[in-house]
């Protein structure tokens, strides 16, 4: 069994450091000191975007051994489909790991533009199938439907997907979809179906992911809670006769010291104000991943070691950026070695990630992962 | 105003089909597909590729991507030419009910800020339930409507509000995406015989059947009726040659459809001529064998049209 590792490529903007909340690269804040400038040509601005910028995070995971990157979706990102057919020709081995909502695009549509890029990439393209953190946000995105109704859509619009991409002539008149003997052109419909990595904690999550991922993919939560989720899910996928992975998204900070690692969190948790901890837990939404995560404290820390949880893994990141709040912080030798250990829990993929997102993908892949015990660590196909 | 000269991007015309595909073995000069190696791999979006830089260079204003049921999906299409061209307009072809309405303005809010805002959209009607849109024609344009209403309102800081049939959002706004952006401009189909309702949202009318020089003035003077600033477009196969032999000897081999604009480079360029004083603002060339035909008529026709512009 080999181990995929992925990088993540930041889709609103990048930080030069972990120490500091704000973007600084990216095209949507305001030029100050320290913002990655925009070029100009003759006084006016060259054409450059962010693009360009998370062309350069691929290449440099691409370069570092990564498999691929996930591309996070959210209301203020940029679009990760148009990202990836962007980056196709930008790349050559990096695989996109395409987040969306099956309340997105229709199935049908869906499955086109996949195999569409899977022609552009040579076969590059990887799912990350989210189910929505629901709320306000879910309308924001034009989506009317609830929770439950979400998980019964996304298993819906997987089957759909695929019997049109592999099965087609496809009929199916479902609650949410209906088709008619639909089907891709020979040349698209002969690409593979992508690897679907699957997001989301409830019990309607998990039904749907036992019968569709190929990948269920969780944020890092204390070891002991995840390796039950992950038991969990695969003795539900068992049942029923499939088999399943499983795959951690994390954030970590790896230095050559542990003195020198945490002092980056240390600087990172001093810049936050004091109203961004005590606002932490308002975030909305019905998602159940949310509320397991929340309970650790984090309002309540005054100082940075309160929200080490276990040792190697701060539950503090989420002050320091949008996202999870556990991730794994150390010296390079003990983060491969909190790496080694999820391994030994169930872990067969992981997502890492790390500011900034183009220097730390050369960091941890020259660093960090030659260090893993593991011995069949699948480097990107290094004999290509 | 002067003419400008689209190329219609086809992903499944005949000659251009197979190149740079992988072969099954029937065709010895073809590399067949290793699976293995991912790198270093020719595939047809590379020649794709090819015809979209030879429109570039030879001076043609932009690209309609179109959406056909055998060919590539174009917003896939639309990407991979964002940075593989520089100037192009990018016209890509729009199912309203291929996406919610937030997630087709979404996505070309990301196909603008990395395009410098070279984007458009050419609205199709409905598509059937093989291509899993169940909306009747009859419904089509009520959903048009919804979804260019939608795509205005959250093109901005919001909060937008839409309830309806098709597509609905709440406190919608792309804000920070698109703050200095340019809403993709809005091409409508002749063929869905848009009324004055959808009219009001569109830059661009596209005649997409075969039109004389009369029933155009009429066709412009309706159009402008309802949208004062509507520029007209229309798609014009192409067969032209250098002389009248040739382009006979062409026809005779390639049986052109009715509508082809046929003739020698000067024939065809004065017809172009003449459909520009009847009211035409944009021609959506096309022809099978892209990349030797985008050089026939951006250096000939282009050209010709070009030089006429300069002398004058």
């Amino acid at each position: 069994m080999s181990i995929d590792f992925y990088w993540r490529i930041p889709t609103h903007g990048c930080s030069s450091s972990i120490r500091e909340r704000s973007s600084n690269r990216g095209d949507w804040s305001p030029l100050v000191p320290g913002n990655q400038a925009p070029g100009l040509a003759d006084g006016a601005p060259d054409g450059t975007s962010y693009l360009d910028h998370m062309t350069e995070i691929a290449r440099a995971a691409e370069i570092s051994g990564f498999a691929g990157g996930l591309l996070p979706s959210f209301p203020m990102t940029d679009d990760p489909w148009v990202i990836s057919a962007a980056l196709a020709r930008a790349t050559k081995a990096f695989r996109f790991m395409i987040a969306f909502q099956p309340g997105f695009l229709d199935p049908v549509r869906a499955a086109r533009m996949s195999a569409s890029l899977q022609r552009a990439t040579n076969g590059r393209v990887v799912y990350n199938i989210i189910t929505g953190g629901g709320g306000p946000s879910q309308r924001w995105w034009g989506d009317p439907f609830d929770h439950d109704d979400r998980y019964g859509r996304t298993t819906e619009f997987l089957d759909v997907m695929k019997g049109v991409w592999k099965e087609g002539p496809y009929t199916h008149k479902g609650r949410f979809y209906e088709v008619e003997n639909a089907a891709l052109p020979p040349a698209l419909a002969g690409e593979d179906l992508p690897t679907v990595y699957f997001s989301g904690s409830s019990e309607a999550a998990l039904q749907s992911a036992a019968r569709h991922a190929d990948y269920y993919l969780s944020w890092l939560e204390p070891f002991a809670q995840l390796a039950q989720k992950f038991e969990q899910v695969k003795r539900r996928t068992a049942e029923i006769g499939r088999g399943i992975k499983c795959a951690i998204r994390v954030e970590v900070v790896a230095r050559r010291t542990e003195e020198e690692a945490w002092r980056e969190i240390e600087l990172g948790f001093a810049n936050v104000k004091a109203q961004s901890r005590d606002s932490f837990g308002g975030q909305r939404g019905d998602s159940v991943g949310v509320q397991r995560l929340s309970g650790l404290g984090v309002a309540d820390a005054r100082d940075y070691r309160d929200l080490i949880v276990s040792p190697n893994v701060w539950g503090g990141f989420s002050l320091l950026r949008p996202g999870p709040a556990l991730g794994i912080v150390g010296s390079y030798e003990n983060v491969a070695a909190r790496l080694d250990e999820l391994i030994g829990l169930g872990a067969d993929s992981f997502i890492l990630a790390a500011t900034p997102h183009l220097e730390e993908a050369y960091r941890v892949g020259e660093e960090v992962l030659p260090l893993l015990r593991h011995q069949a660590v699948q480097r990107l196909e290094a004999a290509e | 105003m002067a003419l400008s000269v689209y190329w219609n991007l086809s992903t499944t015309a005949a000659p251009d089909r197979r190149r740079a595909e992988w072969g099954e073995g029937e065709r010895a000069w073809v590399p067949a597909r290793d699976a293995g190696s991912r790198c270093l791999q020719i595939n047809h979006y590379d020649y794709l590729t090819q015809v979209a830089r030879a429109a570039e260079l030879t001076g043609f204003d932009g690209l309609v991507i179109p959406d056909e049921p055998d060919g590539e999906e174009p917003w896939i299409v639309t990407g991979t030419l964002l940075r593989e061209t520089r100037r192009l307009r990018l016209v890509t072809a729009i199912a309203p009910g291929s996406a919610s309405g937030v997630y087709h303005a979404k996505m070309a809010s990301s196909v603008q800020r990395f395009s410098n805002d070279r984007q458009a959209w050419l609205i199709d009607g409905p598509r059937g339930l093989a291509a899993g849109d169940p909306v009747a024609p009859q419904d089509s344009a009520a959903r048009t409507g919804e979804l260019l209403t939608l795509a205005e309102g959250i093109w901005g800081d919001g909060p937008f509000d839409q309830e309806g049939q098709h597509f609905i959002v709440e406190k919608g706004g792309l804000g920070g995406l698109v703050r200095g952006r340019r809403r993709p401009p809005v091409w409508l189909r002749q063929s869905e015989q848009p009324g004055a309702d959808l009219l009001v949202h569109a830059g661009v009318l596209l005649l997409d059947a075969a039109v004389s020089i009369d029933a155009l003035a009429d066709l412009v003077a309706d159009a402008r009726r309802a949208n004062p600033s509507l520029r007209i477009a229309a798609s014009l196969p192409l067969l032209t040659r250098a002389d009248e032999r040739d382009v006979a000897v062409e026809a005779a081999y390639l049986d052109p459809a009715p509508s082809t604009l046929v003739g020698t480079y000067d024939a065809v360029t004065a017809k172009l001529r003449d459909l520009a004083a009847a009211g035409l603002d944009i021609a959506v060339l096309s022809a099978a064998d892209q990349i030797r035909e985008v050089h026939i008529a951006g250096e000939q026709i282009i050209g010709r049209l070009r030089a006429a512009a300069v002398a004058a």
